[in-house]
């Protein structure tokens, strides 16, 4: 399963605090990544659950 | 990059006792786009927050309180909220002190852009180990 990282990071040089929303769903990480460019959008891949 | 925002009574609160930033409980507070909090609020009571039906703790772990060399530094451990069912959509973050008694606001984010859980997503804060989240000089 793919996991979308929406990273930003926040502050100045005092001050420094990173977001991260991650999620599944592709068009809404997509979405939301092309609506501010301050947002980087990275993948990583989550092994299958063996269970399943 | 997106700015720190200083609640401007926050300075006056801190240096008349009402907070102890070693032993306090900070939490995080979600609001939407169409709720912005102002500089100038003082207390969680003015901030319109989001429902937080379906999400994790929002409780802080402070990780050091201390000064060195004269310039004070408050480390935050990393919060992750998880959603575990869909969450109401919000775009600011902010952080206020849970153990004062009217609920003191410290600071706010932009994240820029509505954020939307569902089951299974993650919202991190990541504060920074080196820079903390605020300093005094």
């Amino acid at each position: 399963m793919t996991r979308y990282i929406l990273t930003q990071e926040h502050g100045d040089e005092k001050t420094r605090v990173t977001s991260r929303f991650t999620t599944t769903d592709r068009e809404k990480a997509e979405r939301m990544a092309s609506s501010n460019p301050r947002i980087e959008l990275t993948t990583e891949e989550e092994p299958d659950d063996p269970s399943n | 990059m997106a700015t720190y925002v200083k609640f401007q009574p926050f300075v006056e609160a801190l240096a008349e006792k009402v907070h102890n930033l070693g032993s306090d409980q900070l939490t995080l507070f979600l609001t939407t786009n169409a709720a912005i909090p102002t500089v100038g609020m003082a207390t969680l009571s003015e901030v319109t927050q989001i429902s937080y039906t379906n999400l994790s703790s929002r409780n802080i772990t402070t990780s050091t309180s201390a000064q060195t060399s004269g310039t004070y530094k408050l480390v935050l451990t990393d919060l992750v909220l998880t959603a575990s069912g869909a969450v109401a959509t919000f775009r600011h973050f902010g952080i206020y002190n849970d153990t004062s008694t009217t609920d003191h606001l410290i600071c706010m984010f932009d994240y820029g852009s509505d954020v939307t859980m569902a089951s299974g997503d993650t919202f991190t804060v990541d504060f920074s180990a080196s820079n903390g989240l605020l300093q005094i000089v």
